[in-house]
């Protein structure tokens, strides 16, 4: 051949794949259905089902001590675990996994990939997985109402609500004590708490102390939110119908903001940046005397202050009179669709067992996350659980004392994890600029429900 | 000999062409399908908004381009970029630079020095941010520990909006010490010993050799690695993932790193290729630049 023709040949070859390429790019919008014969299933021969978790560290632990005593207490079901990367990683592989069709059956997901996952018609509902094997016992009755609805929409239970936790105010009791606040008396509202920020600042030496440090997350602020009972998105929270507005300029959260701005400009708070775990080391080294971290991170915070300094806990303040309560974080537990039957009904019934109260307290007791059921709330408290370790408690309190309205429900947000990092972006400007809130809330607003408005163009 | 058949049977030179190209072939795959196929298939992409799991997907032609031009935050991860690339190769490579010419002599223990300073390559982007992330912890990291004991107080080095950056450039810098070494060395070995000598003899200093010698004679080398330098500041991702996830306040969010959060924590695959596009248009500009610009003033033996 000559340089031409090879030229030509090239040429060609390269229009091919380029002409063939649309048809593998471009979605065809279809969503498989695979039809369904609804019959209940015996599960004869052993199975094997792979869950998908994405949690370290010691909660690791616990899932995996939960799992083999899963395993281990009969001999149909083989649950086989894996650590699949931190939530958002996880979330990115099971992306991936639904693309190429290797999903796990089980997948944990965070609190924000709720309507993601929702929309996503890629997993097999509770409800849905009730109805088709009733042989499987499984009721959710006894739950914490609060958090069953967290993870249903138009009510039908969607997942499993697994890991569940909410903020709580840490402080440090002795220093309290040193600067002469009560320690048993610790802030309720904000101006308590700005006030005891105050006194408990310390600039006399090159180690400031500082009153308190917390992690830069919307979290803490759509808390904030549903503890004055106010939405954090419309459409009753993204329950009713899709968002297409936050309420980032509304009182409720420019009342937190405000307060976190004065006291970060004042030089009683230290940013920590957006990490948990770097708040929690500003606490437990006694960098900082106060604290609002998730209840999550309990065990965690009391194995870091290994007894230096006696810790209080107390509910997430609030403005004086308000009425709301607390929201959820954590993450879920959910089935995934294009799985035999047999290995649905091992799901579920997995998903039974952990909903015993016996599987909730060794959850719970080991991270501080809720026990979510009454039985397990009345064993721990009758076996005097709660009074020998009353930090346990503060959350839970929180939970059981909040009114079930769609402010506490908790907002759901399909794009919910970008919605959470503007929101960090504007608590950071304003903390490094010292910049007027509304105005930077403005700005995160009207950035955020252009978001919306993109995510919601899908779905005309 | 030009023509391709002889008798309608193939001779020897055809074969000889051909069997290049079968050589060429299984590279050329492995080209097509993991550099091409994905270039072409993530232009298609940025055309596209997709939902975060990748079920539906909607035509929406220029309109992640458009965005990306309207995107204030766009506009700051460009500025942010230009910054960060500018000042790592502007003190990167004179630094490396002078680590080098120490190098290049032979006192004792030199290999010593050569493999102290040629380690920040052998390990990852992400364990030096970790490492960096130990040390620059303000209360309890070694550097500021040892400002403290020579009486200043460090800043928070990553939490501190206006140190971020600087902290960052500081992390790759040093990260990209050992590569630089290594090729600056190679360079300054191949430099002619006479030359020195010549200029010994008419009287040249230490400067007025470095200058006039040494520096024309590396000159291919400080090319090449300007613009290796250059790529590879632009596609710093693992180092500033640990230290500072592109904060605080957007205040490291370089374009590569704005591009990893939208297609892979905020699931906006559309708007991601879009911005790999964007990328791939700065750096084939500044090749070109470079080549066009710097090339001529490059001395080749």
């Amino acid at each position: 051949m000559n340089a031409q023709s090879q030229k030509r040949l090239l040429s060609i070859i390269l229009v091919i794949i380029i002409a063939l390429l649309p048809s593998t790019v471009f979605g065809n919008g279809k969503v498989e259905v695979t039809p369904v014969v609804q019959t209940d299933v015996e599960i004869v021969e052993p199975v094997e089902i792979t869950f998908w978790y994405a949690v370290s560290g010691a909660l690791g632990d616990v899932i995996q001590k939960m799992v083999t005593e899963f395993n281990a207490s009969q001999d149909k079901i083989t649950v086989v675990p894996e650590y699949v990367g931190e939530y958002v990683p996880a979330l990115n592989k099971l992306r991936l996994a639904i693309q190429s069709k290797t999903t796990p059956n089980i997948a944990m997901t965070y609190d924000a990939g709720t309507r993601t996952m929702v929309d996503s018609n890629a997993t097999v509902s509770v409800d849905a997985l009730k109805a088709k094997y009733p042989s499987v016992k499984i009721d959710f009755s006894d739950y914490i109402q609060s958090a069953v609805n967290y993870y249903s929409f138009e009510g039908e239970q969607f997942a499993l609500p697994f890991c569940l936790s909410s903020p709580i105010l840490y402080y440090n009791k002795d220093r309290f004590r040193e600067v002469g606040l009560d320690p048993d008396q610790p802030p309720k509202t904000y101006e308590e708490f700005l006030a005891a920020a105050e006194k408990l600042t310390d600039k006399s030496s090159a180690r400031v102390k500082y009153g308190a440090s917390w992690a830069i997350r919307s979290w803490l602020v759509e808390t904030s939110v549903a503890t004055q009972n106010g939405l954090f998105v419309d459409q009753e929270n993204g329950r009713s119908g899709r968002a297409t507005e936050v309420f980032l300029t509304e009182d409720p959260a420019v009342k937190f903001i405000s307060m976190w701005a004065e006291m970060a400009k004042k030089g009683y708070y230290v940013s920590p940046g957006r990490n948990w775990a770097d708040a929690r080391n500003n606490f437990a080294s006694g960098v900082s005397a106060m604290m609002l971290q998730s209840t999550a991170g309990l065990a965690r915070t009391l194995a870091d202050i290994g007894g230096r300094f006696e810790l209080g806990t107390a509910s997430f303040p609030k403005p004086a009179g308000s009425e709301g309560g607390v929201v959820y974080g954590g993450n879920g537990l959910w089935v995934m669709k294009g799985h035999p039957a047999v290995e649905e009904k091992a799901a579920l019934m997995f998903i039974a067992w952990l909903t015993q109260p016996k599987q909730q307290i060794t959850l719970s007791v080991n991270t501080g996350y809720y026990p979510l059921t009454n039985a397990a709330i009345s064993e721990l408290t009758e076996s005097g659980y709660y009074k020998e370790n009353p930090h346990f408690y503060t959350a839970l309190e929180q939970a059981l004392t909040s009114k079930s309205t769609p402010a506490t429900a908790g907002a759901v947000i399909g794009v919910h994890t970008e919605v959470r990092n503007i929101v960090e972006n504007g608590i950071e400007e304003i903390i490094a600029t010292n910049a007027d809130v509304k105005t930077v809330l403005a700005k995160q607003k009207a950035e955020i429900d252009a978001l919306l408005a993109e995510y919601n163009l899908m779905f005309k | 000999m030009h023509n391709s058949t002889v008798n309608g049977k193939m001779n020897f030179t055809t074969l000889y062409r051909a069997s290049g190209y079968l050589f060429l072939l299984p590279a050329l795959v492995l080209f097509c399908i993991y550099v091409i196929y994905p270039a072409i298939a993530t232009l298609f992409l940025s055309f596209q908004i997709i939902s975060p799991f990748g079920d539906r997907a909607i035509f929406v032609g220029l309109k992640n381009f458009i965005d990306l031009y309207k995107s204030v935050n766009y506009h700051n991860s460009l500025k942010i970029t230009g910054i960060f690339v500018f000042w790592t190769v502007l003190m990167g490579l004179p630094i490396s630079l002078l680590i080098s010419l120490f190098l290049n002599t032979s006192l004792k223990g030199i290999s010593f020095f050569r493999t102290v300073f040629f380690l920040p390559l052998a390990i990852s982007p992400v364990m030096a941010g970790v490492i960096w992330v130990f040390l620059l912890n303000p209360n309890i990291g070694l550097l500021n520990y040892l400002l403290r004991v020579i009486g200043f107080v460090g800043p928070n080095w990553r939490t501190d909006p206006n140190w971020a950056l600087p902290t960052v450039i500081m992390v790759t810098i040093w990260k990209q010490l050992g590569f630089n070494i290594i090729i600056f060395l190679a360079g300054l070995q191949n430099v002619p010993l006479d030359l020195y000598e010549a200029a010994s003899i008419d009287g040249a200093n230490s400067w007025k050799k470095f200058i006039r010698i040494t520096i024309p004679m590396i000159s291919p080398t400080i090319l090449f690695l300007t613009i290796t330098a250059i790529i590879q500041s632009f596609e710093s991702f693992g180092s500033i993932d640990v230290l500072t996830s592109g904060g605080p306040a957007n205040a490291t969010n370089v374009l590569v790193y704005s591009l990893y959060k939208d297609a892979f924590v905020n699931f906006r695959t559309g708007y991601a290729s879009a911005q790999a596009y964007v990328i791939f248009i700065i750096l084939l500009l500044i090749t070109m630049f470079q080549f066009k610009f710097m090339g001529k003033k490059v001395h080749y033996q």
